[in-house]
């Protein structure tokens, strides 16, 4: 029962790592919806913003990450005698 | 023969995605089947392949009902997020941020968690079973996604499955005659190309979902997997500098 209850913990986890990103992601998705259905904008705004917002996400979340694993290296050498 | 030719991008996201997922559930069985007994474990792996097949008639069944637009705008969304997450993490392996994926080590703390759990004195090993059957189905929902992803939108399921296939067989086999871990298996930069083909695949069948005209067609796709090899290749260069800049904080902590 255990095994059950872990395997369908570990399930979200398949599809997401960081929640953050996910849901960034998401509001993205959504936004380009937005765009390429509004009649002013030209379609390729839509495409533009799908890719490289996209890119500039993952980019952000990346820089995020190496800086949160550098300052726990940094943290913890230091607190040693 | 074109429609084999158009279903190769398909055939091989599926087939590379797949090695890496088969790779990762063969450790968790072998390790399974090396401390508890082959035979609960090969049950177990069974069991789980049969789950496995379950789900792919229901969804493929359930997909067929969807309308074109939301079936893309769905399957874009699944893949992207997908997609990115195996970049993401080829990105921080590759700028070693985070160590690389070690089967060994991992096939090592299997069979010690595996060993540590007390063995039923029957055949029959509930723990084996239920090991190998939570890798198999865990690591295999990863292939089902991608084969379905992949293969549902642009009716290219076959390719994508007989990829996917092929890549478990090989897997399987290779694992079988070794009974050891695939080690030698380069995993990140496999995962690094899947994770630009599932995002490429993504940005394309969402974009098209919400009515967008991509240029050239389906060729788009392979512009949008070169744009995101060439950005994730920077990135990496910029993550790599980043986490290596001389440590200013820990100089002055030290002094």
């Amino acid at each position: 029962m255990n095994a059950i209850v872990r395997a369908a913990r570990a399930f979200p986890g398949l599809f997401f790592d960081d929640g953050k990103l996910a849901l960034e992601v998401l509001a993205l998705l959504a936004c380009s919806a937005l765009l390429a259905n509004a009649e002013l904008v030209q379609s390729w705004y839509s495409t533009m913003l799908l890719v490289a917002g996209t890119l500039i996400l993952l980019l952000e979340n990346l820089v995020r990450t190496a800086r949160a694993v550098r300052r726990s290296q940094t943290v913890t050498p230091s607190s040693q005698p | 023969m074109s429609s084999w030719m158009q279903g190769a991008p398909q055939m091989a996201a599926a087939f590379l995605g797949s090695s890496v997922e088969a790779i990762e559930a063969m450790t968790i069985v072998l390790a399974a089947g090396a401390v508890r007994g082959w035979r609960s474990a090969l049950m177990g792996s069974a069991g789980g392949l049969v789950t496995l097949a379950a789900m792919v008639v229901l969804f493929g069944s359930a997909l067929a009902a969807i309308p074109i637009d939301y079936l893309q705008i769905a399957v874009g969304t699944v893949l992207l997020l997908f997609g990115i997450r195996w970049l993401r993490k080829a990105v921080l392996r590759s700028a070693g941020v985070v160590a690389l994926h070690d089967e060994d080590a991992i096939y090592a703390a299997q069979r010690n968690t595996l060993q540590s759990s007390e063995r039923s004195a029957a055949r029959w090993d509930a723990v084996a079973a239920l090991t190998a059957y939570k890798a198999v189905v865990l690591e295999g929902v990863e292939v089902v996604v991608i084969v379905i992803g992949v293969g549902t939108v642009g009716n290219m399921i076959l390719p994508a499955s007989i990829g996917a296939l092929a890549a478990c067989a090989l897997v399987a086999g290779v694992g079988a005659l070794l009974h050891r871990p695939l080690t030698r298996v380069p995993e990140n930069t496999l995962k690094y190309g899947v994770g630009i083909m599932l995002t490429s695949f993504g940005w394309f069948w969402f974009g098209e979902g919400i009515g967008m005209r991509w240029p050239y067609g389906d060729a788009a796709i392979l512009g949008l997997m070169f744009v995101l090899f060439v950005a994730s290749a920077l990135m990496v260069r910029c993550i790599r500098r980043l986490h290596e800049l001389p440590d200013r904080e820990r100089i002055e902590a030290r002094s």
